[in-house]
């Protein structure tokens, strides 16, 4: 480390400006101030709280519920790692209902004393065909 | 001729890091006259016209245009101004038409908004038909022959009004008839008392065309005189004439039996023409010619990275067929390109890894794994052998000066163990002092028997370290000289041959 | 200098040496250049206060699991990124081996299986399938690399074809066998269990297996990034090409090898994702490469090129993740997050460039 004077920066040997560096890579033809830079930087940071503080005045999750051919179940809103309040069970002529499934082929059920809201999510109703007595 | 001085510079320094550019130059312009702005390459011709321009910020100085001090912030403000430059690299928009690019940025408009056709055709053709240009006003820019586009640029000066107009390198694409065309265009200009600098390398011309001529070497100022004082000797004297004592380390190595022969070698996308040569073991070969002579074209088409069209390389009378730089580099071969930032250092990574990237070969163990330890010992090796001045081996290698990147990469390619070692410009953008150590190495590589190419634009450089020099001109090799007792004119007149 | 108690008294003398207007500029530098670091450290406080269960042992469980998740596709893509380009085709690749993996699978008494004659599920077909799903990324990222090195193609452009192909792929493969575009679900315990079974609790908070193969495939990348050739050449093709090719560097194999394996790691992704996501859909994968390369930038991996290292890239994925278990915690709405994502993507790339600009 003795002789510091050797260690210099190479930056404009053949560059254009004084202090300026040349991006290199994806930003190669990038030419920005860095005021301009912060003011993006700020901006986003803005937008992102902005869009927050906006959503944070309605916050929760929706659930919709799909009854696949029954009656109209109205949506929910929930709030994040709360029990889905139960809703009323759906009819459909000549079918008889066999629960809510997070996947429309009926494979998985909603367990309503377990399973927990983490986001917004459709649920679809289960059908049994009734025996045609 | 006691004609008014039109641009005035004085005490203009310009200081890169490690390199001083700019020592305390001056230039003075009159009007009415043709000024030949003269010197090496890297003289600081261009840096000079950088900073009359704005593209470089000068260190101190200062500008005087008409007897008004003037500090220009880009070309653009420049050419406001009526300083104008024809540019060897023409920057224009090449698929926009000829008028197009005269009135860019400042197009005649009708209510401030429509763009006024009709005015700018008329004016353009006003200016062609005053210049004596023969050019299609709607033809686009990318479809002209090279020197029709420089015909449009001087006119786009002209349209400026230009007081002022830098031609720099102006002849180098063009055919006899059409310098003759722009010397007359010149001729007029300078009738209308406009100022030109004229750059240029060719001593013909600037015999034929100039006033006045001001000397460059090194970054400072040598001479200005009228041209009629000149002998063309004179000016090379002018130019070249340093001192070479103490410059360059004593020589000792000796050249044994020959190595390399390279035969008929002609390039595939470039101007190489039937370029062959012989270079012995222990002897450093230098290569001289003007820029775009196939000096690098020559080290790189060996190396494989150009491709040949025809061409035989023989390394101890077997043939190499050097392809890819991979395979060049497993038959003994080495290149330090001419561009170190573009082509030679991986800025952004630390100095072990550039020294080792290479030869990672040496340092597998398993057959995969590369031990950190073996690759240690070796860049610390060479950080030794070559005294590099860095903190530690993790330094990035951006932040060392040009000399010790040098020498990193210098040392990146002994740890592959070439026979052969393709230098090409080893010593640009270094400092005197880095200057001497680059070329202690050189002559101790040869000691060690390795053959050496060295391609150089200094020519003081490649008398004091070579042992012969070819000469090469217009992709052709125009001869071959004994470095020992021969002369600057001499190579000068050989590199000349076929321009 | 390497001792950080020693680099900050370094820093604390400098600073008592500035003058005013100097110590002004590097408060502000300070905050800008941390401006990510401080918008996380907003929204745990924020959470902390409104959400008590944010800070239990829990929810540091999910945080975990999802870094785990999330990973392997940012490790692929941040090789493709220090060659200075990117992969747009990761998402949509990674949701056609989910849905490949899931179709190979399926419980073999699951009654709308696509395919019947499907072996048993085992140990051995299951990785088998795993193999196979590896396979198919390692394929669609051989083609990106080809065309990249080959024909010098811009990735974005390349990555885009081929994210359109594979979409194209996964929506005639999800209408096979009279499939129709249904999501596929029922897949089988032993598939589940390999990949989602539980190796521990935390808090309440199963710990799955794929937070073990995570930490493996971490320790597989930083070899092959920091101990072979093939990691040294990545970085020297990525901080300067033409010098790479000069010094004897294969930069065609290098950019070919750095993408293939980035496929690679897409496929094992969407091995994961179909378990995790319990059924696979067409929109399965969608715009996840943008959450790998907000994840990467954030972590270091600059678009410069040539520059990035592994912890760099956890600790992307940990931030990018922390915030968004944050703001799903306080019940922003999933169309928000978009925004925010896109906003945090833009935020990290001039942090990118600021910090290479105003670096000393």
């Amino acid at each position: 480390m003795e002789n510091k004077k050797d260690i210099v920066e190479e930056i404009s040997e053949n560059g254009t400006g004084e202090k300026q560096r040349e991006f290199r890579g994806l930003y190669k033809h990038v030419k920005i101030s860095v005021k301009t830079l912060d003011i993006i930087i700020v901006t986003c940071i803005v937008v992102i709280l902005l869009v927050v503080a906006i959503d944070l005045r309605n916050p929760g999750f929706t659930i919709t519920f799909d009854s696949k051919g029954g009656t109209d179940v109205a949506p929910q809103n929930q709030m994040y790692g709360q029990l889905l309040e139960v809703p009323e069970e759906p009819t459909r002529e000549g079918y008889e209902f066999t629960g809510w499934y997070v996947d429309p082929a009926c494979d998985d059920e909603w367990d309503q004393d377990e399973d927990i809201i983490e986001n917004d999510f459709t649920l679809y109703a289960g059908w049994e065909k009734k025996d045609s007595q | 001729m006691g004609r008014d001085v039109l641009l005035k510079m004085e005490g203009i320094s310009k200081t890169f890091p490690g390199v001083k550019a700019l020592d305390n130059v001056k230039l003075e312009v009159k009007a009415g006259t043709v000024h030949a702005l003269m010197g090496e390459n890297g003289a600081g011709k261009s840096t000079l016209m950088k900073c009359l321009f704005g593209m470089y910020v000068k260190d101190s100085g200062h500008i005087y245009l008409d007897g008004k001090e003037i500090d220009f912030k880009s070309s653009k403000e420049a050419l406001d101004n009526g300083v104008a430059m024809v540019h060897q690299e023409l920057n224009q928009a090449l698929k926009r038409n000829v008028m197009d690019n005269i009135w860019l940025g400042r197009y005649p408009k009708i209510a401030g908004i429509m763009v006024d056709e009709h005015k700018m055709r008329q004016d353009t053709e006003a200016i062609f038909k005053e210049l004596g240009i023969e050019v299609d006003v709607h033809r686009i820019m990318g479809d002209m022959p090279v020197s029709q586009r420089q015909m449009v640029e001087i006119a786009k000066a002209v349209s400026y009004n230009s007081k002022v107009i830098v031609f720099d390198e102006p002849t180098s694409s063009l055919t006899e008839e059409e310098v003759e065309h722009l010397f007359e265009i010149i001729n007029m200009l300078r009738d209308r008392g406009v100022g030109i600098i004229y750059i240029s390398h060719k001593m013909a011309e600037i015999k034929r065309i100039s006033d006045e001529i001001t000397i460059m070497r090194d970054g400072q100022w040598v001479a200005t005189e009228p041209a009629a004082n000149l002998e063309m000797n004179d000016i090379i004297r002018l130019m070249v004439g340093r001192e070479l004592t103490n410059q360059f380390p004593p020589k000792t190595n000796k050249p044994g039996e020959v190595s390399l022969r390279v035969e008929d070698v002609t390039g595939m996308y470039n101007q190489l023409r039937k370029v062959t040569f012989e270079a012995h073991q222990g002897e450093i070969l230098g290569i001289a010619g003007l820029d775009s002579s196939g000096r690098s074209e020559t080290l790189e088409s060996i190396f494989g990275i150009r491709t040949r069209k025809t061409g035989k390389i023989f390394l101890h009378g077997k043939e190499c067929l050097n392809r890819n730089a991979g395979e060049s580099i497993k038959n003994g071969f080495a290149l330090l390109t001419e561009e170190r930032r573009a082509t030679g250092i991986f800025g952004g990574l630390s100095i072990k890894e550039n020294t080792v990237i290479s030869s990672l070969k040496r340092h597998k163990k398993f057959g995969i794994y590369l031990s950190e330890k073996s690759q240690r010992e070796d860049t610390q090796f060479y950080i030794d052998a070559m005294r590099t001045k860095t903190p530690s081996q993790e330094t990035k290698i951006r932040s060392l000066s040009g000399g010790n990147q040098q020498k990193v990469i210098i040392g990146r390619w002994l740890l592959t163990e070439p026979e052969v070692l393709l230098l090409d410009e080893p010593t640009r953008g270094i400092d005197v002092g880095a200057k001497y150590e680059i070329y202690q190495l050189i002559i101790d590589l040869a000691n060690k028997g390795k053959t050496v190419l060295m391609v150089s634009s200094e020519m003081p450089e490649l008398l004091g370290v070579c042992d012969r020099i070819i000469v090469m001109s217009g992709g052709r090799v125009a001869g071959e000289v004994d470095a020992r007792n021969t002369s600057q004119e001499e190579i000068m007149t050989l590199a000349a041959k076929y321009v | 200098m390497a001792n950080p108690l020693k680099k900050y008294k370094q820093v604390v003398t400098d600073y008592k040496q500035m003058d005013a207007k100097d110590k002004k500029r590097f408060w502000i530098d300070g905050i800008l250049n941390n401006a990510l670091y401080i918008l996380m450290a907003i929204f745990i406080i924020y959470t902390a206060s409104v959400r008590p269960a944010f800070f239990t042992l829990g929810s540091f469980a999910n945080l975990i699991t999802q870094v785990a998740a999330y990973l392997p596709m940012a490790l692929g893509i941040a090789g493709c990124i220090v060659l200075t380009g990117t992969d747009l085709s990761a998402g949509r690749v990674s949701g056609l081996t989910a849905a490949v993996a899931a179709v190979m699978l399926q419980k073999s008494d699951f009654a709308n299986k696509m395919f019947q004659n499907i072996p048993e599920v085992t140990l051995g077909w299951i990785l088998v399938v795993l193999l196979g799903v590896v396979a198919i990324g390692a394929i669609v990222g051989l083609v990106n690399g080809f065309f990249v090195a080959k024909f010098s193609l811009h990735p974005f452009i390349v990555t885009l074809s081929t994210q359109l192909i594979t979409y194209g792929v996964i929506l005639w493969f999800f209408g096979l066998n009279g499939n129709n575009g249904q999501p596929i679900s029922g897949l089988s315990k032993e598939y589940k269990d390999l990949v989602g079974g539980e190796m521990f609790r935390l808090g309440n908070v199963a710990i799955p297996m794929y937070v073990l193969y995570a930490i493996i495939l971490v320790a597989v990348m930083w070899f092959v990034w920091n101990k072979t050739a093939f990691g040294k050449n990545m970085f020297a093709v990525g901080s300067n090409a033409e010098a790479a090719k000069v010094s004897g560097v294969n930069v065609f194999w290098t950019t070919v090898l750095v993408h293939t394996l980035a496929g690679a790691m897409y496929g094992y992704a969407g091995f994961i994702e179909g378990v995790r996501s319990g059924s696979v859909a067409a929109a399965t994968g969608l715009n996840a490469e943008c959450d790998a390369i907000a994840a990467c930038v954030i972590g270091g991996v600059s678009f410069v090129g040539g520059t990035g290292s592994i912890s760099g890239i956890i600790l992307g994925v940990f931030i990018l993740r922390i915030i968004f278990v944050a703001l799903t915690m306080l019940g922003v709405d999933s169309s928000s997050l978009y925004i925010i994502k896109g906003a945090i993507i833009l935020c990290a790339c001039a942090l990118d460039m600021r910090k290479y600009l105003v670096k000393k």
